[in-house]
Order: structure tokens, then sequence, then C-alpha cells
């Protein structure tokens, strides 16, 4: 069974039409790149996937380990183990970093039938997670990426995946706006995460980020529908022709 | 409109839960404003004639002021010649053992204590562990008793209604009423000059640390009055003191006038914290009812690193109107300002405070926090003025505005006038939705939405209930929190 | 006023008078556009908002050419060509490149460099595509008369993906011959998707020669790319330098600009970034150090014209003697730019009497989901500080000098490359009270 099926998934935004059929069949263990131009609907697929209220679901079927998670609230599909990447990671001014994630491991702990943690072992798993994004300790105590920089921000959203231990990550645009330090930062931190109970869907508008996180397949996105699967190969490809050859495939 | 957003907007939507109305025997003025009415008002308190006279000019200047308009609120005229200056309950304990039981009995159901060795309402612990807190509880325009006076009096700290201090200390009272918010200092102000009925007073001697927490409760009961409190805090060389005011009223279809003036004195080295949590109705969904809050409240530092901290969280009214200030004339004298402004329904609220640096090194510190929802209208006005004589004067002032909705407004005045080249000043200013984004970054991650809400809300409140005294911020917290109890459906 | 409006008429006859020869229609175009807007407004008046603190009197009343040759260098000039370690070097002097002290056959992977002149020679190439097309002219007049006069400048492009470890170094000497001489470098650098450069620009010129320095560098940073500029002012004493940095920052992308303004008669530079694309960010970081009888201005216009974008600005001063300094800083927040988070700080320190700072901080907004934080604070030494230090037994000049380093210190940290912080960290040390005392403590 996948981890991570999508079948013919259809969702509107406004009324506008934004996936129009999307199919994805993702296993355990597996990392796959999404790549497409500005508005193919690749965030917006990210975001249904995980349950944005913003977007309204008009076909078609997302499983995660076999479930349905379709009716799902967010906090239900998180708890569920999927976890988000935001592309603007928010803002929460006045909740600390550690507040923050201890609210959420207790809130996923609680949906397991778990107790909740133990301050004194959060805190020493917390610090051993910090370590594989290189993030400065200072930050647990500020507000959740109030006053961050770009880069902190997003090695902060990859901390908190190390922390929440997801079954299923999926990245959005983790990579964009990054200089190229802080993207070996986070790629490490992801590549340190990959295992065999885990799956990973990148998102990505550049082509860079794949030389450091090697997929094992990468889905082309144009107009709301996957035009392409294939190999890492695939990503080098489009680096050096651009999607217009998809583009115009689809247009005909 | 989004799920997340719709949960949110029904925070906009909650009842008031102290609407209720004592039935109780009252004697009234009849309604109207004359010179008769101001003399009938003096007579009812037993005043000596220089008050009298003090309240007739204030009369006259009165008469000659115009309504303010520049403030960014929408209201009818106020009919002044329809509310009644006076109303009080018929008996006159003599002592808080004769205070009517029904009194007694709404301020229970308010949660205020008026035994002594109990706290205030909120959090269940221990009886040993309760704070001692001296209440002064005003019923429309009389103090029906005031707690832990005798207690008190051993430090010779005088804490009473202004009734009683007029009667029992002139000499205080002629000294400082009216010095810090002078009797024509605007409309407001000088209509509270000539008909203001009861209110605090409190006089800390020289060196004296005030041993408990002091608290004054005003209660609006009776129908077609305003109540124009009049209160007045001097803390002597080195006194501190810290006071608190709550403020609630029935529900009732008629706008009711609530005019009041605060003094306050800080000499050299003295230190006053006054904090408010005013809850007055707020009016309906509509905007029909609520109190028109309309209030003159200023502190002044008047010795040598002397400090004035105002905090206030502001639930109530359907009219807010107030900016609590700070003179700083001492040198090296301290001003703060924390405010949280909650507006729901159709409130309004223009509030802000005025920071005045005349000593040298003198400094202050802003931080306002607004909310607004549903169809309300909040505005931020904030004055720092730094005069030629204050070298050195710096300010710090930081004002955020969180809307719920799409139909609300917040608007950020922030007036600067400096007039000394060393001042120095930092602003910060933001603007934020409590987002969708927020929203879904919070369950995105497992929280769900009651918790999600009530976590961005504190944290946006933070700094501020940080300020309150403890058991105020539980207060203040738990007033927030019912007002969210709702948004999860 | 009378002058001015000759001067303009000066200048205008200089600008017909030119070799059109080599010049590409659309170039003499835009160049004529430019001189038009120039002509039309003539030098501004104290009456101009964003010109009313600007101390012009004596660019206004000279009549600056372009020299016909490059002077000689004396020794102290040899002494300060390079600085940065590491760098490709790139050398104008008195304006006009000199080849033979430069090493543009020395370029790294993914790094083109062109001379202007053979850049205007492409068709539709970069220069066509950028040159003279982001930055208006009319909103500034030396930016205008920059592409009018301009005939030496570079053309930088970053290939897509790259980042070459090497910074590029560019120096403009100002010779002692260069009495009424006007430099009018141009710079235009390109960074292409995902690509990384640095590129450090440094104005020094000889003292007691009055010239005026007057360079614009567009930045054109496409998709997710990153530049980062130093600016790095220390003209002679009589030099004016009047500079516009114009950068047009696209989706993803960051910009990070470091000025230092450290002597020259008349120092202004004009910082604009406009964030054009979801998700762009820009750093801005100034330190001016004003000496005695100089001036020194800072403006920026940071425009959020996209959602998403950040943007923080951190500008100290440090002024001696009888001088004077602006800081004028707009953040312009566009309707639809949403989440926008931006910052804006200045500090000065005067370290006299007569010392005068202005700062201006201004901010529009126009969106209503927005993080817009400003400082601004002017003030001389804290004598209880002062007064501390004495009691520990440091003289009262040392305590002065440890603080005010202290104060500008911070800005210097900002510095990513080693070499160009360690010069300016001399350049700081130089101006303070009790300069060896401080050197000791540190």
């Amino acid at each position: 069974m996948a981890l991570l099926e999508i079948r013919n998934l259809h969702a509107t935004v406004e009324g506008e039409e934004i996936l129009k059929g999307i199919n994805l069949s993702l296993n355990t263990g597996e990392v796959h790149a999404i790549m497409g131009p500005n508005g193919s609907g690749k965030s917006t697929l990210a975001k249904v996937i995980a349950g944005d209220p913003g977007y309204e679901v008009t076909g078609g079927e997302v499983l995660l380990d076999g479930k349905d998670i379709l009716e799902m609230e967010p906090e239900e599909r998180a708890r569920e183990g999927m976890f988000l990447g935001f592309q603007y990671p928010v803002e929460i001014p006045g909740v600390s970093n550690t507040y923050f994630l201890k609210a959420a491991a207790n809130a996923i702990r609680k949906h397991r039938g778990e107790p909740e943690v133990d301050a004194a072992q959060f805190l020493k798993h917390v610090r051993e997670r910090m370590e594989l994004v290189q993030m400065d300790e200072s930050l647990l105590k500020r507000p959740v990426n109030a006053g961050f920089s770009g880069g902190e921000k997003k090695r902060n959203e990859i901390f908190q995946m190390a922390v929440l231990e997801p079954r299923l990550a999926i990245l959005d645009e983790t990579d964009s706006g990054l200089d190229i330090d802080a993207l070996r930062t986070v790629s490490h931190g992801v590549n340190a995460l990959r295992s065999d109970d885990r799956g990973f869907l990148l998102i990505t508008h550049y082509q860079r980020l794949l030389n450091y996180i090697v997929p094992d397949t990468v889905h082309v996105m144009v107009d709301g529908r996957i035009v392409k699967s294939g190999g890492k190969e695939l990503a080098e490809e489009l680096e050096a022709s651009g999607y217009a050859m998809f583009e115009e495939g689809t247009a005909a | 409109m989004s799920a997340s957003n719709e949960t949110i907007e029904q925070v906009t939507r909650k009842g008031y839960e102290y609407g209720f109305v004592t039935d109780i025997e009252q004697e009234y003025a009849p309604p109207g404003l004359n010179e008769d009415i101001v003399r009938f008002i003096s007579a009812k308190k037993e005043e000596p004639e220089w008050m009298l006279e003090w309240r007739l000019e204030a009369y006259r200047g009165w008469l000659e002021m115009e309504h303010p308009d520049w403030q960014k609120v929408r209201f009818p005229p106020v009919d002044f010649q329809a509310i009644s200056y006076y109303a009080a309950p018929k008996a006159k304990p003599k002592s808080l053992d004769e205070v009517d039981p029904k009194l007694l009995e709404t301020y229970e159901k308010l949660g205020i204590p008026m035994h002594e060795r109990e706290a205030l309402l909120g959090v269940e612990r221990p009886e040993e562990e309760k704070p001692e807190v001296a209440v002064d509880a005003v019923f429309d325009s009389v103090s029906v008793g005031t707690t832990y006076q005798a207690k008190l009096k051993e430090q010779g700290i005088i804490f009473c209604s202004m009734s009683e201090a007029v009667r029992d200390h002139p000499e205080l009272v002629k000294k400082y009423l009216g010095t810090v918010v002078p009797r024509k200092d605007n409309f407001f102000a000088a209509l509270n000059s000539a008909v203001f009925s009861d209110g605090s007073f409190v006089y800390i001697p020289k060196g004296v640390k005030c041993p408990m927490e002091l608290s004054t409760y005003f209660r609006i009961n009776a129908n077609h009055t305003g109540q124009f409190e009049r209160t007045l805090i001097i803390a002597e060389e080195g006194a501190s003191v810290s006071y608190l005011e709550g403020c609630t009223a029935p529900m009732r279809d008629e706008n009711q006038l609530h005019a009041a003036v605060v003094e306050l004195i800080a000499l050299d080295d003295a230190d006053i914290k006054y904090s408010t949590v005013q809850n007055w109705y707020p009016g309906d969904e509509n905007g029909v009812g609520g109190i028109y809050n309309f209030v003159t409240k200023r502190g002044l530092c008047a010795g040598k690193r002397s400090k004035i901290a105002w905090t206030q969280v502001e639930t109530g009214s359907a009219i807010t109107w107030k900016y609590p200030s700070c003179v700083l004339k001492g040198d090296d004298s301290v001003g703060e300002f924390y405010s949280v402004a909650v507006t729901r329904n159709r409130q309004q609220a223009d509030t802000g405070t005025k920071m005045i640096h005349m000593g040298k090194n003198t400094k202050s510190t802003i931080v306002a926090k607004g909310i607004s929802a549903g169809e309300a209208d909040q505005t931020y006005r904030g004055l720092v003025r730094v005069n030629p004589t204050a070298s050195g004067a710096r300010n710090y002032s930081q004002c955020d505005s969180m809307l719920i909705g799409d139909k609300c407004g917040a608007h950020t005045f922030p007036y600067i006038d400096i007039q000394h080249p060393s001042a120095q000043l930092e602003h910060e200013a933001t603007t934020s939705k409590i987002s969708d984004e927020q929203m879904f970054y919070c369950q995105q991650r497992g929280i769900g939405t009651e918790e999600a809400v009530s976590l961005i809300v504190n944290g946006f409140c933070k700094d501020v209930f940080k300020t309150l005294p403890m058991e105020f911020a539980v207060e203040a917290q738990k007033l927030l929190e019912v007002t969210l109890e709702d948004s999860v459906g | 006023m009378e002058a001015v409006a000759e001067q303009k008429s000066v200048y205008l006859q200089d600008f017909q008078q030119r070799d059109r020869a080599s010049e590409p229609t659309w170039w003499g175009t835009r160049r004529e556009t430019a001189m038009q807007r120039f002509e039309a407004a003539g030098f501004p008046s104290r009456k101009v908002e964003a010109w009313k603190q600007t101390k012009l009197a004596h660019v206004t009343q000279e009549h600056f050419r372009a020299a016909a040759s490059a002077g000689q260098l004396d020794q102290d000039a040899q002494s300060r060509l390079a600085v940065v370690d590491d760098a490709v070097r790139i050398v104008f002097v008195d304006g006009i490149l000199d080849a033979d002290r430069s090493q543009l056959d020395r370029l790294p992977d993914g790094l083109t460099v062109r001379t202007l002149a053979d850049a205007l020679q492409e068709s539709g190439g970069v220069a066509e595509t950028h040159l003279a097309r982001h930055a208006d002219a009319e909103a500034h007049p030396f930016l205008a008369l920059n592409t009018a006069f301009t005939t030496e400048g570079l053309v930088i492009e970053v290939g897509s993906g790259a980042a070459p470890a090497q910074p590029l170094e560019l120096v403009h000497v100002m010779t002692a011959d260069a009495g009424s001489v006007a430099a009018w470098p141009r710079v235009l650098i390109h960074g292409a998707t995902s690509s990384e450069v640095t590129v450090v620009q440094r104005y020094f010129g000889a003292d007691g020669t009055a010239y005026m320095t007057s360079p614009v560098t567009e930045i054109v940073a496409d998709a997710n790319s990153q530049v980062n500029f130093y600016q790095h002012v220390e003209e002679g004493d009589q030099g004016a330098h009047l500079g516009v940095i114009h950068a047009t920052v696209d989706r993803d992308a960051r910009i990070n600009g470091h000025a230092l303004h450290a002597s020259g008669r008349t120092v202004r530079t004009d910082f604009y970034v406009n964030l054009d694309g979801p998700g762009g960010d820009a750093t801005l970081n100034g330190l001016y150090l004003v000496r005695n009888g100089q001036f020194a201005d800072i403006h920026t216009w940071v425009r959020h014209n996209a959602d998403h974008c950040t943007s923080q600005q951190l500008m100290k001063g440090v002024l001696e003697g009888k001088s004077e300094a602006v800081f004028d800083g707009m953040i312009h927040v566009a309707r639809d730019a949403q989440q926008t988070d931006a910052d804006q700080q200045n500090r000065n320190l005067l370290l006299s009497p007569k010392a005068l700072a202005h700062s201006n901080p201004r901010l529009e907004i126009y969106a209503d989901d927005v993080k817009c934080g400003h400082g601004s604070t002017v003030g001389e030494l804290d004598e209880d500080a002062v007064l501390y230090m004495r009691t520990r037994g440091v003289s009262d000049e040392e305590a002065r000098g440890v603080l005010t380093f202290a104060f500008a210190n911070e800005m210097l940290e900002s510095v990513a490359l080693q070499s160009l912080r360690e010069y300016e960290r001399e350049a700081l040390l130089s101006l303070l009270p009790g300069e060896e005392a401080v050197r000791k403590l540190l």
C-alpha cells in the first residue's frame, strides 16, 4: 500500500479550477519532486493535501496509509502523520517556538493515545534536532518565526519536521530564497531524515535543489496536471530545455 | 469565507455576562443639568462651600465649551438635559456590615470581594495564598463601602471615597484636585468637575509601600443616568501603590454616559501603577445601547525619578474615548502605557496615550494592542511630545493591530512632536489579520482551532498582560477567553 | 538660482558636442531622454523635498567634464588599489578604465564582465534590455546626467546557478590631476536565476582636488538569485560623490547592500530597491563617518511591490566636529504587497555639539496585513558609561573612543568579506578620539 495515493484530484479556489486531475503514488522510503512553472498548481496541491480551507476539493481522492483524508480537518491530518513545510512560514508573535512545538507534539501524542511528553526528555530531543539544522538555541525561546531571517524561517520548518517526525513530509518551495550555504544546511537536514518508513514530496521551482536532495521520481506539473514523470534525469532535461515543450503539449 | 475565519467570526457575537439589573430602591436627581442640579449634588454629599464653588466654576466653564468632534468615532449628539446626574441607593449604611444584602449580592455576582480577606475572583487557590485586595465599591453615584480602611490607616494610607475625602481630608483635596486635569481641560472634564459623584481617593504617605492592591469597582445600575466618578491618587516621596479599577453595567437599549476624571500625582521617587479592566456594557450586535466611555486620565510625574504606569484592558463600552497620559515633569521620571483594546460588533474606540516629556532624561514606553472584530472600528491615537527642556528624552512606541474578519477597521495615528535634538525615539507598528495563514499553520502542526485562536490572541496580548498584577492578568486572560469560547463550533 | 539655470545649459552644450559615432540608436534615444529630463528640472533647489537637506552649492556652481585622459597615480593611491583578498580587480582612474591594472582576463566560471562600450554593441543583449530601463531619471538629476554622459563602465553577468567564490572589486580612483573632472561610471549587474555574486565598489581620491564622482549601479536580480554589493566611499576632502544604486529584485531573490561613507566633502548615496516578485528580500546596511567640515547623506527608497517580501535597513552615523549628515528612508508598501515585513533603523552618534544629524524615516503603507517598524535616534555618548569607565581607570578620551567604536562596529560585523571588514575597521579607528589607546584595548 502506498504511503500517499492521489487519485484524479480536482480543486478550485474562488471558483477557478487549479488542479485538473492529479494522480500520484508515493511509497515509504521514497522522495518525489514536483516541478513546474509559475501558476502550474504545485503549491495548491501541497495545500490541498494538507487541508487548507481556502481551497475546495471538487473531485478525486487522497489516501494517507490507505485512509481517505479529504474529510479530515487539517489538524487531524497532521496528527495522522502529515507535515507541510510552508513556502512562507507564518509568524506567531508572543508564542515561543518551544511552547508551540510542545503543543503540537502533545496534540499528536494525544491522538495516538500516548501520554504527554516529559518536559526534560522533550528538551533533549529538541536539542538533538537543532544540531541537525545548525539552528541557534536562542531561536527556541523566540516567538515562532517572528523576526527570523528568510533562511532561519526555512530552517525552522525543517527543524519542526525533525522534532515531529512525520510519516509524510511535503516541503513546499523550502529551497526558494535560500543562499547556497542555507540550501546545503536544509538539504542536509532533509537527507538525514530520509528513512524507510517516511516519504517526502518536494515541491520546487528551481532545479538547483535537486543537486542536493536527489529524488527517486520527478513529476512535471503544468496547468494543473502532471504531464510527465521520470527519474532524476528529467530535472536536468528541464533545466536545459525549460517547460515550453510541455506547455505546448497541453495547449494542443 | 473560509472555515477558520467563520469560527473566528463567531467570537464577535458572544453575549455580555454582566448585563443584569439590581432591583433596589434608589433616589435620583431630576434629569437635566443647571446650577441647581450642581447645588443638589453638592448638598446630597454635604459638601463644604468651597467645593460647591469649585463645581459651579467648572459648570460655567462647561457652558462655554463645545462638544469635541475631532475623534474618529461616530454617534448621535448626547442630550445632556435628558440625563439624571445623581442616583444612589436610599439606605445609607454606616459600616460594611450594614450594606444592603442586595448590593453585596450584586458584587458577589460580579465576582468582587466585599468581605475582607477574600480575593478577587479568578483562580481557585488555597485560602492562605489569596492576596489581600482592598475594594472601594461605587454603585451609580455613590460609594457603598470600602474594605480594609482600618488596616491601611495603620500605615497612614488613606483609601476612601471622594465624598469622604472632601469631608475628612479637605486640605489634600484642595491642594491637588484639578491640578493635573484642570477643570476646563476639555468638554467632558469640565462636565465631570461640575457634577462628579463618587470615585476613590488614595493618599500614600512619604516612604510607604502600600501593602496590598487597592481597587475600585464601578457599577452603573440605574436607568437614564450617567456615572461621573472622580479619582485622585497621591503618592508622596518614595511611596508606591498599585491600583486597579473594574467596570460593568446592565444591558439596556439606551446609551449611558460615563465621563470620569482620574488624576495621579507622583512626587520624588514615587511609583504609581494604575490598571483598568473596563467591561462596560458594549451594546448589542446591532449597536443598540451601551456605555459612552469618555474619560480623562492623566498622571503627573512631578518628582524626580517618579514613575507612573497605566495598564488598560478595554473590552466594553459602545464608544470609548480615552487617552491615559503622563506628564513627565521631574527629571529622570518614567511614564508607561500598556493597552489591549478589543472592539467587536459595532463598538468604536479611539484610544491611546500622551507622553509629555518636560524633565531631563525622561523615559516613556507605549505598547498598544488593538483587536478589532465584526464591524467594529478602532483607532490608536498617541502623542509623544519632547519639550525644549527635555534633553535626553527617550520613547519606545509599539502599536499593533489585529483584525478579525474583513468588515472591521484599525487606524493608527502616532503623533510625534520633538523640540529637543537629543531625543531618541523608536516606533514599531504592525497591522495583521488573525489570518487564515496563522490558523492553518497551527492546525497543520496538529493544534486544534480553539487552542490555536487562544494561542494567537494571547501571544498577541502578552506584552501587555505581563504588566498587569497577577490577579488581573488572569482576569484579563479569562475575559478574552470567554470572548473566544464560542469560536469552536 | 540664476547660477543653476546657467549650469544646466552648460551641460546641454557638452551633451550636444559629444561623439555619437559608436552609439547604437536605442542608447542614443535613452541618453537624449535623460538629458531632456535634466534640462527640464535642472539641479534641485532646496525646495525639492528629496534634496532640501543636501548641500550642493559647490557642485552646481562648478562645471565638471569627463577627463580626456587619466592622471598619474601617486604612491598613496597605488597602495590603496587592492583591499579585498582573492578578488578579481578592475580599476578606473579619473573615470577611465585602466586595462593594465585590471584583471578582466582572470574571470571565474559563470561570470562575464564586459566594458560598457563592448556591451552596447550587442543588439538585444543584456544592456539593451536593462540599461537605464528600470531607474527613473526623472526622479534624480545626477542619475539623468550619468545616463547622458557615461562612456565608461561595466556590464556584469552571472550565469544561471553560478556562484563564483571570488568577489569582484571595482576600484574608482580620482587623481590629483582631476580638478573639475567628472567621473560617470555606469555598472550593470545581472544575476540570472539561482545565481550568487559579490561586487565591491570602492571610490577614493586625492585630497585638495575638486572633482565629482557620480556613479550609477543598476542591479537586476532574477528569480532566486542573490547579489551582495558593497559601496565604499573614501573621497578626497574636496571631492563630491553623488551615487545611485538601483536594484530590481524578482521573486525569491535577495539583495544585500552595504554602504560606507568614510570621507568626502559631499557624499550622497541613493538606494532604490524595487521588490517586484513574491518572497524577495532586501538588506541595506550603512555606516557614515563624517569628519569636520564634511557632509554625508543616505537616501533609501524601498518599494514592496509584491507579497511576502522582507526588507531590513540599519544605518548608523558617527559625526565629529562641525559636520552634517542626513538619513532619509522611505518604505513604500503597495496595495497588493500583503505579508510585507519591513524594518528601518537609523542611529546617529554626535561626538561634537556642532555636529548635526537629520533623520527622516518615512512609511507609506497601502496594504492591510503588514509588519513595519522604524526607529530613529540622534544622541551623544552615554555620559554615565564614560564616567563608569573612568572610575575603572580608563581615560576620558579612551572611554569615548571605545564607546564610539562599539557603536559603529556593529555595522562592520555585517561585512562578510574579512579583508574589507578589516580595512573598514581602520577607517573607523582613524576617526576615533584616543585612537592609539583604543587600538591597544581591542
